[in-house]
């Protein structure tokens, strides 16, 4: 029997792409349409086995996506997730790093090398001739592997492709920084990680005696390259082509990155390797290389501490422990790199102390530094039983460590150390001028002015001055916040803020050294902010310090240029 | 959805928000609970987008991620869930985009079924047949799985939510930025290709319903 016409109106049994009539259909089912409409659809079932029998198919196609497996997440997916906050919320961008992954000599990888093989940039850059020769591992790795995995494909694919290695000679002898590399995106998403920071890229003198820094075992690298399926060699010749496109800049500041994610690569274990290489999407590889860096961190982690993470139930507290860790690791690998840094300037010279300590006087004008801006005498020690002084802008904890900087600088000739620290302090606690002799410091509620407002007055109670009473600047930048919080104007008596009100060796600095050196709209600028406190001491403090001017301000920063302040103490460069 | 300052105070009745609302202040603990609390959902829905559980995770946790990377722009709406399956689409829908863009080419060749020789252990894996109800699972499985791969991004997303998620087309809408006309069209061009593709298995169950002939001419 011939199936009977169907109603311009159906359903239309077997369409994939749905007609406007099966919107409604759909619809009703899913219990999305109500009055007239779902009547109409409700007298189309009654009246049409088509209809009836295209709805069942509907219901009976979505109730099989239950077949479908309910997929469960992993064990670890919330400790992970939270675990890879961690830069976002301890310290933005900062890199989790640690003497474990940090690169050292390849012992073993390196003896195939016996034929140069290399390109012009190749033989100049000693740095990119040291990760050739010490990634030798990982292209061993590769070789083995793809020989063990690709063999069949290999074959198809230079049948597919005709050979001609000359022109691809450049990747080639860039091949071992490319392993692991889909393309130029990916190795600017791992320079965003800051995993593979250039200060970590071991020096090229750390290889062993006897390794050739120009030689790579190319006949590796051609097998290697040979065993690639003709998507990834076309691949590498992109990312080959993209690179040496990229501005000198670029490749300067990438270099290294690619050079360190090699050498890591390197010394992963085989099956660590494998995960990161087998990724099937250059986010997923950038995961695994992310998630392996953190674990090895975990792991390189003393064993008392990972004894006492591992009796940590909660996500929370573990969360918490791992990130007090890795601030401090983050501090102490701060501390290496500007060690490291400054090495030949800071030592070069047996028994000379570093800048500014071998320069006449300079030591005991740290000293006062310390003891005007900090309010401290490291000379003296502070009995356990005593309170610090009011005054001391410290805590016991940083003068403890201070004095025992300072103890170790005379005794020991350490004066690297203390001036770490005294540079540290200083950049975290920035001091302000103090008024004339004579004039009260704002140090508590009762140097207050009289007749505030009653709203403010609130904010000062008597005796409940805070953590600050006594601190200057701190408190009085406490009370100015409060002044402005209820738009109050913060009273000129807070703090010098015209030439007039410095003491004389500010006030000489300002009047003779920088403010005839200012351009004009620096100068303009300063003037406007007369009479405002802290708004007028803190400009002339950072015109000071601007790099064309440099200079320091007479018992308010550091004595000594800036700039080489900066340079010997100070931690890595932020990233331009 | 309705809006306004009813739908703010039930909003705030809705422990879910009300735990957003902590995570919005900056409390860890706060997040650590709401992925405790959604991560099956999340990791559910996307492994039925991408079809890979490893995958399917690096997206749930990226949307966890942007979830407390956005934490201080978070207002308070109807349903949290919306807010969370509309980060979880967009990271979705953009990565399903981008792999069909940019197609990833292994750095090495995970499957060697695909390239080379079978490994052993494989074979000795398959060596005995496995029980016939547990292969009858699996290929369904394996067919629905691939009915919707079939659909397009978008109509896999509002099958997904209007199945797992048990959203209805106003909710997928918000979530999907679409008007409800439009997730109503969406939904039905996709049951209608999910019925063409699973034509053969809708009534291995059974023989298909014999319906009351109420016309003479549709009877077989």
């Amino acid at each position: 029997m011939p199936p009977p016409p169907r109603d311009p109106g159906d359903f239309g049994a077997t369409h994939s792409a749905a007609p406007q009539g099966d919107d409604d259909l759909t619809a009703y089912l899913d219990g999305e349409l109500d009055g007239a409409a779902a009547r109409a659809v409700e007298a189309k079932l009654a009246n049409n086995l088509d209809a009836r029998r295209q709805a069942e198919g509907l219901k009976k196609a979505f109730d099989l996506l239950d077949y479908l497996p309910k997929p469960e997440p992993s064990a670890d997916f919330a400790t992970r997730t939270i675990t890879r906050l961690q830069p976002a919320v301890a310290t933005p961008a900062a890199p989790v790093a640690s003497s474990a992954v940090l690169p050292v000599p390849v012992t073993t990888s390196g003896s195939a090398a016996t034929t140069a093989f290399g390109t012009a940039d190749f033989v100049t850059r000693p740095t990119l001739k040291w990760a050739m020769w010490a990634v030798a591992g990982v292209v061993a790795f590769g070789v083995g592997y793809a020989g063990h995995r690709l063999a069949p494909s290999s074959a198809n694919s230079d049948a597919k492709e005709p050979e001609d290695l000359a022109k691809d000679s450049r990747v080639l002898a860039h091949l071992p920084l490319y392993l692991g590399v889909d393309d130029l995106d990916f190795a600017k998403a791992l320079d965003a990680t800051d995993l593979f920071e250039p200060e970590m890229v071991a020096p090229p003198s750390a290889k062993p005696e006897g390794a050739d820094a120009g030689s790579i075992p190319s006949d590796k690298l051609i097998d290697l390259f040979r065993s690639y399926p003709v998507a990834r060699r076309q691949q590498l010749r992109k990312l080959d082509q993209d690179w040496h496109d990229l501005p000198a800049a670029d490749q300067d500041r990438l270099r290294p990155v690619l050079e360190n994610y090699a050498l890591w690569l390197d010394r992963l274990p085989d099956g660590d390797r494998h995960d990161v290489l087998a990724a099937p999407t250059p986010a997923t590889r950038l995961d695994a290389v992310t998630q392996l860096y953190q674990k090895r961190w975990r792991e390189s982690l003393p064993v008392p501490i990972r004894d006492k993470l591992a009796s940590v139930a909660g996500v929370e507290e573990r969360f918490e422990l791992l990130n007090a860790w890795k601030v401090a690791d983050k501090a102490r690998r701060d501390e290496w790199h500007v060690a490291r840094r400054q090495w030949p300037t800071l030592f070069g010279s047996e028994g000379r102390a570093p800048w500014p300590f071998a320069e006449p006087g300079m030591a005991d004008q740290v000293d006062q530094y310390v003891k005007t801006a900090f309010k401290v005498d490291l000379a003296v020690a502070i009995s356990p039983k005593n309170d610090m002084p009011l005054a001391a802008r410290l805590t016991r904890p940083e003068f403890n460590a201070l004095k025992s900087a300072r103890d170790s600088a005379t005794k020991d000739g350490n004066w690297f150390v203390y001036g770490v620290a005294v540079y540290r302090l200083a950049q975290q606690r920035p001091y302000l001028p103090e008024p004339q002799p004579g004039k009260p410091l704002v140090v508590s509620g009762g140097n207050m002015p009289p007749n505030l407002p009653p709203r403010l007055q609130r904010q000062f109670p008597k005796g409940g001055d805070g953590a600050n009473r006594g601190k200057w600047p701190e408190f009085a930048l406490d009370a100015a916040r409060k002044f402005q919080a209820e738009k109050v104007p913060v009273p000129e008596s807070f703090g010098p803020c015209r030439p007039a009100d410095f003491t004389e060796p500010v006030r000489n600095f300002l009047t003779t050294v920088l403010v005839p050196r200012l351009t004009d709209a620096e100068r303009e600028a300063l003037k406007k902010l007369e009479g405002k406190w802290p708004d007028y001491p803190q400009q002339v403090i950072k015109l000071a310090a601007l790099p064309k001017y440099d200079f320091a301000v007479p018992t308010v920063t550091l004595p000594g240029t800036p700039s080489l302040w900066a340079k010997y103490y100070g931690v890595t460069p932020p990233k331009e | 959805m309705a809006t306004g300052q009813t739908s703010a105070l039930m909003a705030l009745r809705d422990p879910d928000i009300r735990l957003m609302l902590r995570v919005r202040a900056d409390d860890r603990e706060a997040f650590a609970e709401l992925v405790g609390r959604y991560q099956h959902r999340l990791v559910g829905v996307m492994h039925h987008l991408v079809g890979r559980r490893d995958e399917a995770e690096d997206l749930a946790q990226e949307v966890f991620l942007r979830v407390f990377r956005n934490r201080h722009k978070y207002t308070p709406q109807a349903k949290f869930a919306t807010w969370l399956f509309t980060i979880a689409n967009n990271l979705a829908l953009n990565s399903i985009r981008d792999r069909k863009r940019r197609p990833a080419v292994p750095l090495e060749i995970d499957d060697p079924a695909a390239s080379g020789p079978v490994r052993t252990h494989d074979l000795g894996e398959n060596r005995d047949p496995p029980p016939p109800h547990k292969v009858q699972q699996d290929e369904l499985a394996a067919v629905v799985r691939q009915a919707l791969d079939e659909l397009n991004e978008r109509q896999r997303m509002a099958v997904v939510l209007n199945k797992f998620e048990d959203m209805n087309y106003a909710e997928i809408a918000e979530v999907m930025d679409l008007t409800t006309k439009a997730v109503k069209s969406l939904l039905s061009r996709a049951r209608a290709k999910l019925r063409q593709s699973l034509q053969a298995y809708i009534y291995m169950d059974g023989p298909p319903p014999a319906f009351p002939a109420d016309d003479p001419q549709d009877e077989e």
